[in-house]
């Protein structure tokens, strides 16, 4: 496995609820990573402040928070940049979302990577100002360590038997 | 009323929001309401919290304007502790700030108001975008965005720590001194980004300035309200972000008050109205008189326009030239017309790129003693500073162990909220017409609000494949008739 080529991104805002279960996921699965040779970033970031951090990989994934309302808590929904180009490009309401970056950076030819995942965790409420999680989302965050940890090897194998 | 139509949301703006337009039988936009249906309570948040943790709180409201935040609170615990800080460390706080305001600027150029005069107005949506900017002014350009914005944003994390979430910041001062390196650096930085600001108003000279269709667009009826002004000044009066008086003019131009921050309770005040969370700011003494414009209304305008048309000159020469510029051709001051915001803001570029360099070229800014230790009690305590979108005044009351009892944030975009739900409203009603709705249309009424660039915090983790805009026609009896959406 070419682990030096992969980057794993944990997303969040430390302050309103739910958001910061990527941050929290990064601290604890950071370690764990490195030593497999992944590089690792726990980012209060987004949109093209992610240029920097996502060019020269061959694989980059990304850990968020997300709230469709239509799983349940802690779900983790996997989506790839090529699958929801159509639907997510120029969405983002500052135009400048994960994969509007990603197409910026081929458009600019500044070297995305070759593929890009979003691990997104279903959350329930990622949008008023609290330093704690939702109740029911901190209590499955041992869960959702062993899962993310795991859904993280899953699509690094999957990507390089390519 | 007829129909109903909802935009919802807004897109290229900082944040969440949603416009209505509403119908008559004919066809024709009779009412339009810019909603913000977002409901934070950062303030609230503060409460309980010690004063020193409000700089790294506050920053959090959004990934967009965090320095703007941090340097706000910083100045208010510098007031709340009675500390005056050393001049370095006001010099190397204004460099960061500077820097900020060039990245945070020239990112509403290129990306989020910038497009619709690059590309077009009217252009189609997949067009009108950064990669429309791209294909129009060419691949070297957006590169050079890119790098700029990174060369910027890397002094800020040289300097202040974190770039999203500057550290730096503390009562009495900053928490360390520059090296000469950093200064190098800083010089480095200030003369290339002075370069970028001035290709980029060389850009909007070209492509915008000399075509007789977007001027008429920005000088029409529609993108025009006379409101008073509201900035920062020093002690010329001259533009200045980072500090100084509280300066209002008149929509004659002359100037209504110049107060300390201490006064704002004198001057602001604030209306609610039902159908929407902001708070609308307006001027306590001329009084709340619906959303009309003139001499008569306590509407204000904050933000680049509103900056430029409070100062009587600009600090730094390149920037004053074409503050020159601006006014001779508009041919009055102040200038009325909300798509100038775009014209200001590139101004304000040149501004911060020459204050930069200014200031990394001081030779004081290596000096070690950054901080003044606060002794005294706190008590109260108020910071100002223009954030790019307009004045940001940040004020707690702590109890004696500088615990926040109170907070009250006021921001720019409630600073502006009613003269953008005055220039959505009018921009709805002198472009649609006899039922005429197209999406470019729409994407006029929107720039009515995307020159302010307001901020409204937003949190967005949807990616389920929403349209971004849609309309929704209702009868009278509220019954759903058509929807239109946009283009995938």
């Amino acid at each position: 496995m070419k682990s030096k080529s992969v980057i794993v991104l944990f997303l969040g805002n430390s302050i309103l609820t739910d958001d910061k279960i990527g941050l929290i996921l990064g601290e604890k699965l950071k370690k764990k990573l490195e030593n497999l040779g992944y590089k690792v970033e726990i980012l209060e970031k987004t949109g093209l402040e992610l240029i920097d951090y996502l060019s020269g990989y061959d694989l980059a994934v990304i850990v968020d928070s997300i709230k469709t309302g239509k799983y349940p808590t802690g779900s983790i929904l996997l989506f790839k940049n090529t699958d929801l180009e159509e639907t997510t490009l120029f969405k983002s309401p500052h135009y400048s979302g994960v994969f509007d970056s990603i197409k910026l950076m081929e458009v600019l030819n500044l070297n995305p990577p070759r593929e890009t995942y979003v691990l997104a965790i279903e959350v329930e409420n990622p949008y008023i100002v609290s330093e704690s999680l939702s109740p029911n989302l901190q209590a499955i965050i041992p869960f959702l360590v062993k899962k993310v940890f795991k859904k993280i090897l899953e699509v690094t194998e999957n990507c390089f038997k390519k | 009323m007829k129909h109903e139509i909802i935009i919802d949301p807004i897109t290229r703006l900082e944040g969440h929001g949603k416009i209505v337009i509403f119908l008559d039988d004919e066809g024709n936009a009779v009412k339009a309401y810019f909603q913000i249906p977002e409901l934070r309570g950062f303030e609230k948040f503060l409460e309980g919290r010690p004063a020193e943790d409000a700089p790294q709180i506050t920053s959090r409201i959004c990934g967009v304007c965090p320095t703007a935040h941090h340097t706000a609170a910083t100045k208010a615990l510098d007031d709340l502790y009675k500390v005056d800080p050393p001049s370095v460390a006001k010099k190397i706080r204004e460099l960061v700030y500077n820097a900020f305001m060039l990245e945070d600027h020239a990112l509403h150029v290129y990306i989020l108001g910038g497009p619709d005069f690059i590309v077009g107005p009217k252009a189609p949506k997949s067009e009108r975008n950064i990669y429309g900017v791209i294909k129009k002014v060419g691949l070297e350009v957006g590169l050079k965005v890119i790098k700029t914005r990174r060369e910027l944003r890397n002094l800020i994390t040289a300097i202040a720590g974190k770039v999203i979430h500057p550290v730096f910041g503390l009562p009495g001062g900053i928490s360390k001194p520059l090296t000469e390196d950093v200064r190098k650096k800083a010089i480095e930085v200030a003369q290339k980004s002075l370069d970028f600001a001035l290709f980029t108003y060389k850009i909007f000279k070209d492509i915008v300035l000399s075509n007789q269709e977007y001027l008429d667009l920005i000088l029409s009826d529609a993108y025009t309200h006379r409101t008073y002004y509201m900035g920062l000044v020093d002690d010329k009066n001259r533009l200045n972000f980072y500090d100084g008086k509280i300066r209002i003019v008149d929509p004659k131009g002359n100037e209504y008050a110049k107060f300390d921050v201490h006064e704002y309770h004198q001057y602001i005040a604030e209306h609610v109205e039902p159908w929407t969370y902001v708070k609308f700011l307006y001027l306590k003494k001329v009084g709340w008189k619906g959303f009309v414009d003139g001499e008569n209304s306590g509407i204000l305008c904050v933000a680049p326009l509103a900056r430029l048309n409070v100062a009587d000159s600009m600090a730094t020469p390149r920037a004053q030239e074409a503050f020159e510029e601006m006014f001779e051709m508009m041919g009055s001051k102040p200038v009325h017309h909300t798509l100038a915001m775009h014209w200001a803001r590139i101004i304000e570029m040149i501004y911060a790129a020459e204050r930069m360099i200014e200031l990394a070229n001081d030779p004081e800014l290596t000096d070690p003693n950054v901080r003044v230790i606060p002794t005294e009690t706190p008590g109260i305590g108020m910071g100002v500073v223009e954030a790019p979108r307009g004045l940001l005044i940040h004020h707690y009351e702590t109890d004696e162990k500088g615990i926040i009892k109170k907070a009250n944030l006021l921001v720019a975009t409630q600073h502006n909220a009613a003269r953008i739900a005055l220039s959505v409203d009018k921009a709805a009603k002198n472009l649609i017409k006899r039922g005429n709705i197209d999406e470019g249309l729409l994407n006029m009424i929107e720039m009515a609000f995307r020159a302010y660039d307001p901020c409204h915090a937003c949190a967005t983790h949807s990616i389920s494949g929403s349209m971004s805009l849609a309309i929704y026609l209702y009868n009278l009896k509220g019954k759903l008739i058509k929807v239109i959406k946009r283009d995938k």
